[in-house]
């Protein structure tokens, strides 16, 4: 039991991949403009940690050590194709909204990283909550970023005015640049809070 | 030996399993996705043209018009599906016209412009200046219409298809006389040396010099651009000599340099024309 | 911390000189800008001046969790520029945000004064102008309207004068301009430049470098309305930041280099940014982007021009 928790949470909290290992940034940086992106790459990511993981997590006695990063790449590269049409075919809004982004969740360090430390190495069952953690961990981290970031550098949230219409909403937020500054208070705020609870 | 062997059929199996379920999705997902731009496409057709309810398909210099007349058989408009290179890949486009050539709007069907930046193309900020044009404006960059700064090769393309296909439909579908681009008269060109400019890539002028003897073209020569050099140097130096060699300039354009021989070709009509 | 400043190994020299010293002589040097800004645009202009400069001040004492406001001075400081590079009448809380980016992520995210990297009122001055441009560039620039302190200046504005460029040399030299509040009166800022020159806080190699190449590259490039190159290159030095840039923020002593070829190095670098993004880049002033980028490079000059020690062999 406490196993199977220390599996879950370890990608949530401990081992946070935007948070704690800063793992994944570019995805991070470029779609937290808004939280329905942030939300939809994030959910996006999952699915596609999950499966790598419980694929590689299964053929892992099969495939020689030397090659093992090639077959790594190419079940993700396989299972991102697969969002991506599943996306396109029964979600068109959200595949309108991230379409463009999907394709590089293939590059999300994220993903070859659980494979390359965790599902290679450990049995199915863990390595699926492994890829769940990770996963609802990345996802978090997204939509705090880019509620952050909408709210701020739009004024709204999902779309919907928060702040009222005497706000002048500080733009920088909704550019690179904003990400950046953004990111990094975050970072540092987790930091703190961290500390206060006494996590590691 | 028997361990590459290994290795080999492994990465072998492991892309075949890939592409087998690849395959499977694709066959799964492909005629719903299919359906739905259909689907979308007769949406979009239904929201620029709601009094249309008999549609004939056309397909006119490689663009497909879906024509749109009302009941009593009157034109309601016309809607081009278009597709342009972007700055990466194909940018597919709707452009819809009513019947006195004014733009309804501008609908882009799919696109791999760079997020961020060339996806603004889906945004009002860039299609809303589109919207209300006529056949007849200029449709210019830089006149009446602009690309939008940092994302000038998204915007570029469709800009400038757009006055392509508003040529078509005026032409064919609602019977204006469009201008077709005059080809040089020679025979009115007195003997001498003429200069001419117009914008090349850049945007800023290419100026040209044109000497012509006997009612001949004989040496044209670039003697100004603002274009990336690399490429404006393929273009000066076959432009001249193809145009010079049909004494026209219906010409083709050299490939990977295509803004500045169009800059070129115009330069030299606005030389001879002056 | 006895604010003692330490600039080199032994033998180790000391002098009566302490940070709060050197901000007071800085706040000194400032007074006759912040005074001619409040000549020309009156209560409008010391409103976003005290606004500013106190917002920097809490900001600092809040961080710090000191009740001494004023501290060493350098929140002030940095205030006072950063108010000084803003229109005369910008919507209060652009101000008091632009003090709070400034002091905050500008200068503690980095630990504080002497480990920042980037000038801190110029971080502030670029996120407000990313974020609200329509409130700091274009046609907002308040015409000035001398001794009449309570006029409201923000009513008659223009696009500032390094786009129309139609002022003469001498109203640029005076100040009796539209533009930010310390940049419009070039003969202020240089004789609170000379005050500092002569208490030795600055040394001529960042400003000359800086004014020098923004001279030549304007008296080489910059075409426009003016009768002759000289005089082009002119008024390049005098419109806009550039002389406020020049004497009090790219010799910010935190984020310029210490080697005296470094600071001629680091000096021409921002003149020569600042007129790329003036001549061809998409915002009319660029001396904030100038020296923002030679801040971060300055770790590197530094490392690149230390000078040679006595004796040493050249690998």
């Amino acid at each position: 039991m406490s196993l199977i928790k220390q599996d879950l949470t370890r990608g949530i909290i401990h081992e946070n991949p935007t948070f704690r290992l800063l793992l994944g940034m570019c995805p991070t940086l470029a779609v937290t403009t808004l939280v329905i992106n942030g939300l939809g790459m994030g959910l996006a990511t999952t699915f596609v940690l999950i499966c790598s993981n419980l694929v590689i997590s299964a053929v892992r006695q099969l495939i020689p050590d030397r090659i093992r990063i090639p077959c790594f790449i190419m079940i993700i590269a396989t299972f991102v194709t697969i969002a991506e049409m599943l996306l396109r075919a029964y979600q068109p809004d959200l595949y309108a909204a991230l379409g463009v982004f999907i394709p590089l969740i293939v590059v999300n360090c994220i993903i070859l990283g659980r494979a390359e430390a965790f599902a290679s190495k450990n049995p199915l069952g863990r390595s699926l909550i492994d890829g769940l953690g990770y996963g609802v961990g990345f996802t978090l981290a997204l939509l705090i970023l880019s509620a952050v970031r909408e709210l701020l550098g739009k004024g709204t949230l999902l779309g919907i005015n928060i702040m009222g219409s005497a706000f002048e909403p500080m733009s920088i937020f909704g550019l690179p640049p904003g990400a950046f500054i953004a990111l990094g208070l975050l970072l540092a705020l987790m930091n703190v809070v961290s500390r206060k609870l006494g996590i590691d | 030996m028997k361990d590459s062997v290994r290795m080999a059929v492994t990465l072998m199996v492991i892309g075949i399993i890939c592409a087998g379920v690849l395959g499977v999705v694709h066959g799964i997902t492909a005629p719903i996705i299919e359906e739905r731009q259909a689907q979308e496409f007769e949406a979009a057709i239904k929201e620029f043209l709601p009094q249309a309810t008999q549609f004939e398909e056309e397909e006119i210099e490689g663009v497909a018009f879906v024509v749109g007349n009302n009941d009593a058989g009157e034109l309601e408009g016309v809607v081009a599906t278009v597709q342009v290179s972007g700055y990466n890949g194909t940018i597919e486009y709707n452009l819809a016209v009513d019947a006195n050539g004014d733009i309804l709007g501008l609908r882009i069907v799919s696109h791999e412009e760079t997020p961020g930046i060339g996806d603004i193309i889906e945004e009002p900020e860039f299609q809303d200046q589109l919207i209300g044009k006529n056949v007849e404006d200029p449709v210019e960059i830089g006149n009446d219409v602009d690309t939008i700064s940092g994302a000038t090769f998204s915007t570029r393309p469709i800009l400038l298809s757009v006055r392509e296909v508003l040529n078509l439909i005026g032409g064919n579908f609602l019977g204006l006389e469009i201008e077709e681009e005059a080809d040089l008269d020679l025979s009115t060109v007195e003997d001498g040396i003429y200069t001419g400019s117009a914008p090349g890539f850049s945007g800023d002028d290419i100026v040209v010099e044109v000497t012509v003897e006997g009612g001949k073209i004989t040496k044209i020569e670039v003697i100004e651009h603002n274009d990336t050099p690399d490429v404006a140097a393929k273009a000066i130096a076959e432009m001249p000599n193809r145009i010079i060699e049909a004494q026209s300039i219906d010409v083709d354009l050299v490939s990977g340099a295509t803004y500045s021989s169009e800059g070129i070709v115009n330069a030299v009509v606005d030389a001879l024309s002056n | 911390m006895e604010n003692k400043l330490i600039v080199s190994s032994s033998p180790h020299t000391r002098t009566p000189e302490t940070i709060e010293s050197i901000m007071t002589d800085v706040l000194i040097a400032l007074f006759p800008v912040a005074l001619v800004s409040v000549l020309l645009f009156g209560y409008q202009a010391l409103l976003t001046i005290v606004i500013g400069t106190l917002a920097a001040m809490v900001t600092e004492a809040l961080i710090l969790r000191k009740k001494d406001i004023f501290g060493d001075g350098s929140a002030a400081v940095t205030g006072l520029l950063l108010a000084l590079t803003l229109p005369p009448a910008p919507p209060w809380w652009v101000v008091v945000i632009g003090s709070v980016v400034a002091i905050g992520i500008g200068k503690h995210v980095y630990g504080g004064l002497g480990n920042n990297l980037f000038n801190p009122a110029l971080v502030g001055r670029a996120v407000l102008l990313i974020s609200w441009g329509t409130n700091l560039a274009g046609d907002v620039w308040a015409l000035p309207q001398p001794f009449a302190f309570t006029a409201d200046v923000s009513a008659v504005t223009a696009a500032t004068p390094l786009v129309t460029q139609d002022v003469t040399l001498f109203e640029l030299f005076l100040g009796n301009i539209n533009g930010s509040l310390g940049e419009v009166s070039a003969l202020a800022l240089i004789i609170g430049a000379l005050w500092l020159f002569y208490k030795g806080h600055i040394d001529w190699r960042i400003p000359g470098g800086f004014i020098g190449a923004v001279f030549v590259l304007g008296f080489l490039l910059g075409g426009g309305a003016y009768e002759n190159a000289l005089m082009t290159g002119l008024f390049h030095v005098l419109a806009g930041g550039v002389l406020l840039g020049a004497f009090f923020m790219a010799t910010d002593m935190v984020t310029s280099p210490v080697t005296p070829r470094g600071r001629l190095i680091y000096g021409i670098g921002c003149g020569v940014v600042t007129m790329l993004v003036r001549l061809y880049g998409g915002y009319p002033e660029g001396v904030t982007f100038g020296i923002l980028l030679m801040n971060g490079l300055t770790p590197l000059i530094d490392n690149l021009t230390v000078p040679r020690k006595f004796g040493e062999v050249k690998k």
